[in-house]
């Protein structure tokens, strides 16, 4: 069965200038550098990676909180970098956006009733009343209630904090939910009270998420495919199953077996990489992974590898697996 | 039996603000044997930190106190010792590794500056040699280029770099306990898997103690000999760490086991313990686990359960009590307080 | 979801409810008992505003009322507590009375430099680009002059008068809270939740007045606080220079200035309303720290 493509993403790219002062060239931090994946209607699509590999600068710029450098966003039709911002505001109703931290993303001057009424009245939907009650069954929803109404958000705990930020989010009724780590902050008793939410939600209102996260486990647990991110790029796109069974790109090998073991009887093989994550602001030549690539060809240092598809939508940018398909004669002859 | 290197005794932690008293240690016991590694995981503000700072002395002198208890390193008492003392003792005997690798080192002082102090004060050693001994330290840590890295600024080094920074710290006077405050909680999945591979190679060359905090119970099955679980500012289980895998019994740590994503099936609901820890002031008498807990009896409520061990697995929970059980067998779950 | 884990999370006690409904003047109090330089802010600041206000009732003498045959006389003669000045009026009186005129002063000037200052910052911060750099350069050549002399200069073009005085106060003290709110504008900006706004579809022209504006309402206290002390000080200083407020007219600032010949022989002349502008601006600096100290997260964070 052909799903419906909601959300396609094509040659994203997201630069930012650093200025240096008057005498020193300005820094260009690659963000984002050329990244393309589709999201299908009602699928759960991940993206993973290390600290500082893009996946919010990702997020924000699909939905349009920072101005894309090129490429572009189609969100149902719409091209989301070409919306005027008054369009964009009224677009806004289909696609929302979960927080990481659950304290920073809460106005702390205003009441759970004010927070999760504004999307509401933003957007002129229902008369005061129905509102009301909507925010009400809402608060219901995520496990809160009516008796938390007139609180701050200085009087919740993080775990609670985090089911308004989700209240906040679906009670629009959205198609689209970018949830950027909403459980990296929360205890681990507390964080799977949140995923089950976040699940329960999704088939309650068929919500399609985006749902960045470096937890492997998490990301195993509940999204249908992943795109790998390294340094801006997206080194690997799977399903889920296929990604955890039958990993391609070195990078996401390194990962998936620096996972910590579950049990202390378990035996696992692990790969170490060698050294830290480069700046992206001065990003290695070539594949940008082969300083720390335990499986560098010659090639990978002058040119960045193509991506290759592996059947069952599984593709991957390495020139490992780039050489099965096309000889490459340079590759051969230096290494 | 081997020998222990620390021992912690009912130990009580009281924190003044004005006029408020809380306590968020309530009543620690725990003991670390010479050469092994002890996992300590709790959730965020269960207690771990200030436990770890009472052994080293650091807790604050005038918002803090030690209502009870003591701490015995090698026999000694720690909660008696004087400032003096316990600068003579910490980063030579004991040593710590904090949580957050950014700011634990002076950004305005070189890596050599500030690994040369320890060295100077406690081995009395000449610049030279401490030079040198810094230097074959963080080679041995795995840092590269150490020769130029010790002219360097902790700015102009990664996470993982200044981690590395502070475990050498750690180690440059060879203590007998090396207390990891999680130490790789703020790094990336790929660095923790480098510095954890790093303290595993350090433990097997030498008979160091380590005392291992942590919320990550994978860590734990990775690193550790025995576990103590906390809760709450107290002790609620602690065992082999086979032991507690196989068989925990604290329903506590079941629950948090069975909340990892890892334990459940995909897309299945998973497994939670409903509710959240409950805030120091909020705890009177009865189990502070007694709201949350799937299994609670009256009794749960009504009276602090002691510790109950049975062959070296300790658990503070009212259902190992044997004799009770035996007794109230078929009411149990009749009594459940819903 | 579970009844058990509605349970769990309703499970909060009433007391909850009840330290709600005793919670802002109560705590207000509690907190400011606890430290003793709050408290005694807040006394002096009491008691400064219960004189301005009943003043004229409660002086033992009329403050403009000359009488030759009792110039210069020493504190505690003649009824008179703190003496009276080289024209015979009551010291005390005019104590009495002028501090209204501090109150005034600081008071109002705090009020228009306040808000001018505030919406000044605001457009800077939150709507940046040229209108930003040419409002903060204005604030910067401003910042250039020292404050007594930029108001004195200002005071001597559009007149002396209690009116005018304030109104060079203002015209010298915005530009502290331009700064101020600029850069507090900016930092929230960037914050998530204004973010998590722009996400949600609220317009800007909203997120300024209902997610910005609330957050800028504690810095602003705290600032108009500690600036109400350096007002009332400065305006002594420029009626002490002679411009301000006009004799006979009583203020502490023209006091000052009209005792200052009869320093060595009458100390007293000079001495009490001096005292007087050093508690006044003592109590506001006092309670302006303590609330700096209360309310600035950052503060109590430590
Ligand atoms: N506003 C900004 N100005 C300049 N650089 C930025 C800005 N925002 C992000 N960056 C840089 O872009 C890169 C990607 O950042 P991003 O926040 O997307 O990473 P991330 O994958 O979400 O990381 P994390 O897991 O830490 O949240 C980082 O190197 C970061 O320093
Ligand atoms: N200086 C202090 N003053 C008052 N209370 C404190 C202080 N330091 C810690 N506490 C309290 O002690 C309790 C335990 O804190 P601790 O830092 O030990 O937690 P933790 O287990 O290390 O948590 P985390 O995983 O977040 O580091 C918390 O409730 C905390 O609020
Ligand atoms: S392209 Fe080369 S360097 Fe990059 S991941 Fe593949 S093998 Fe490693
Ligand atoms: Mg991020
Ligand atoms: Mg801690």
């Amino acid at each position: 069965m052909k799903q419906k493509v909601l959300l396609s993403v094509n040659n994203l790219k997201k630069y930012y200038d650093i200025p240096q002062g008057l005498f020193k060239e300005k820094i260009i931090v690659k963000a984002v550098d050329d990244i393309s994946f589709t999201i299908t209607k009602g699928e759960t699509f991940a993206l993973v990676g290390e600290s500082g590999c893009g996946k919010s600068t990702t997020g924000r710029t699909i939905l349009k909180l920072t101005e894309p450098t090129g490429g572009r966003i189609i969100f149902d039709g719409n091209d989301i970098a070409a919306l005027p911002y008054k369009k964009m505001r009224t677009l806004r109703n289909r696609m929302q956006m979960v927080f990481q931290d659950p304290y920073a993303s809460l106005n702390p001057k205003k009441t759970v009733r004010e927070i999760l009424t504004e999307p509401l009245r933003v957007h002129k939907k229902f008369d005061h009343d129905t509102r009301l009650k909507k925010v009400k069954s809402m608060l219901e929803i995520v496990g809160l209630s009516e008796y938390h109404l007139d609180r701050y958000p200085h009087e919740f705990s993080g775990g609670q904090r985090q089911r308004i930020g989700i209240a906040r989010a679906v009670i629009l009724q959205p198609d689209f939910i970018i949830a950027d780590e909403p459980v990296s902050a929360l205890d681990v008793s507390v964080q799977s009270q949140v995923i089950n939410l976040m699940l329960e939600l999704q088939k309650e209102f068929e919500l399609t998420y985006l749902f960045i996260s470096h937890d492997l486990s998490v990301i195993q647990h509940m999204t249908d495919r992943v795109a790998v991110m390294y340094l801006g790029k997206i080194v690997e796109i799977a399903k889920t199953e296929d990604l955890f069974t039958n990993p391609k790109h070195p990078y996401t090998k390194a990962l998936l077996s620096a996972v910590p073991i579950t049990h202390p009887k378990e035996k696992k093989e692990r790969i170490i990489l060698k050294g830290d994550v480069p700046s992206p602001a001065n990003p290695p030549s070539g594949c940008t992974f082969h300083p720390r690539c335990p499986a560098a060809l010659d090639i990978c240092k002058t040119q960045a590898p193509k991506t290759s598809e592996h059947g069952n939508s599984h593709s991957v940018s390495c020139h490992l697996y780039n050489k099965i398909e096309e000889e490459i004669p340079h590759a051969i002859s230096h290494s | 039996m081997s020998e222990k290197i620390l021992e912690i005794n009912d130990l009580r932690v009281q924190f003044k603000n004005g006029k408020e008293k809380v306590q968020p240690i309530r009543g620690v016991s725990f003991h670390i044997n010479k050469g092994e590694t002890l996992g300590i995981v709790g959730e965020s503000g269960c207690g771990k930190s200030v436990t770890s700072l009472a052994i080293m002395g650091l807790l604050p002198d005038k918002t803090s106190e030690i209502a009870s208890g003591n701490i015995l390193f090698n026999n000694q008492d720690l909660s008696k010792l004087t400032d003096k003392q316990f600068r003579k003792l910490r980063g030579n005997d004991i040593s710590m590794i904090f949580q957050e690798p950014m700011t634990s080192l002076n950004p305005v002082f070189t890596i050599g500056e500030q690994l040369k102090e320890p060295l100077r004060r406690h081995k009395n050693m000449s610049k030279s040699q401490a030079r040198k001994e810094i230097i074959s330290m963080l080679q041995q840590v795995g840092l590269p280029r150490a020769e130029q890295l010790i002219d360097e600024y902790p700015h102009q080094l990664s996470g993982g770099m200044r981690q590395r920074v502070m475990i050498s710290l750690a180690l440059l006077c060879k203590p007998q306990l090396m207390i990891a405050d999680e130490p790789t909680t703020a790094l990336d999945v790929t660095i923790q898997a480098q510095i954890l591979d790093l303290l595993k190679k350090l433990k097997a060359e030498s008979d160091m103690s380590l005392m291992l905090i942590t919320h990550d119970l994978g860590v734990v099955a990775e690193m550790c000999n025995r576990v103590v679980v906390m809760y709450a500012g107290e002790v609620v289980e602690e065992a082999e760490v086979n032991d507690l895998f196989d068989s925990p019994k604290h329903p506590y740590t079941k629950g948090l086991m069975q909340s990892l994503p890892s334990n459940n099936d995909r897309k299945s609901k998973l497994f939670s313990i409903k509710g959240q820890v409950p805030r120091p002031s909020e705890i009177t008498g009865g189990c502070a686990f007694a709201n949350r807990c799937p299994h609670v009896l009256e009794r749960c409520v009504k009276e602090t359960p002691p510790s109950f061990t049975h062959q070296n697995h300790l658990s503070k929970c009212w259902l190992q009590d044997t004799s009770y059980k035996e007794v109230n067998h078929d009411e149990t779950k009749g009594t459940a307080i819903r | 979801m579970s009844a058990n884990l509605e349970k769990a999370f309703h499970n909060e006690p009433a007391a909850k409810i009840k330290s709600k409904k005793e919670s802002s003047i109560y705590r207000f109090f509690a907190n400011l008992f606890r430290s003793w330089t709050g408290t005694l802010g807040f006394i002096i600041i009491l008691g400064l505003l219960f004189i301005s206000i009943f003043g004229p009732w409660i002086t033992p003498y009329d403050p403009l009322y000359a009488d030759f045959s009792k110039k210069l006389l020493p504190p505690m003669t003649d009824g008179h507590l703190l003496g009276t000045d080289q024209l015979g009026r009551d010291i005390l009186s005019r104590i009495i009375v002028g501090a209204r005129v501090s109150v005034i002063i600081g008071v109002l000037t705090v009020v228009i430099a306040g808000i001018f200052g505030t919406v000044v910052g605001i457009i800077s911060g939150y709507f940046r680009g040229w209108v930003d750099v040419v409002l903060m350069r204005i604030v910067d050549v401003q910042l250039s002059f020292p404050f007594i002399l930029l108001v004195l200069v200002i005071n001597a073009i559009i007149g002396a008068g209690l009116r005018n005085i304030i109104i060079s106060l203002a015209i010298g003290g915005w530009v502290i809270f331009a700064r101020m709110i600029r850069s507090e504008v900016l930092a929230l900006r960037e914050k998530e939740f204004i973010t998590a706004c722009v996400a949600t579809g609220v317009s800007r022209f909203e997120i300024l007045f209902r997610h910005i504006l609330p957050n800028l309402f504690t810095p602003l206290i705290i600032l108009a606080s500690l600036q109400i002390g350096t007002f009332i000080i400065a305006e002594a200083s420029v009626s002490f220079l002679g411009f301000g407020v006009q004799p006979p007219e009583p203020a502490w600032g023209n006091m000052l200035n009209e005792g200052k010949d009869y320093i060595f022989s009458s100390w007293w002349l000079i001495t009490f309303p001096g005292i007087a502008i050093i508690i006044a601006a003592l109590g506001v600096n006092l309670f302006g720290d303590w609330l700096r100290d209360t309310l600035d997260p950052e503060l109590k964070g430590e």
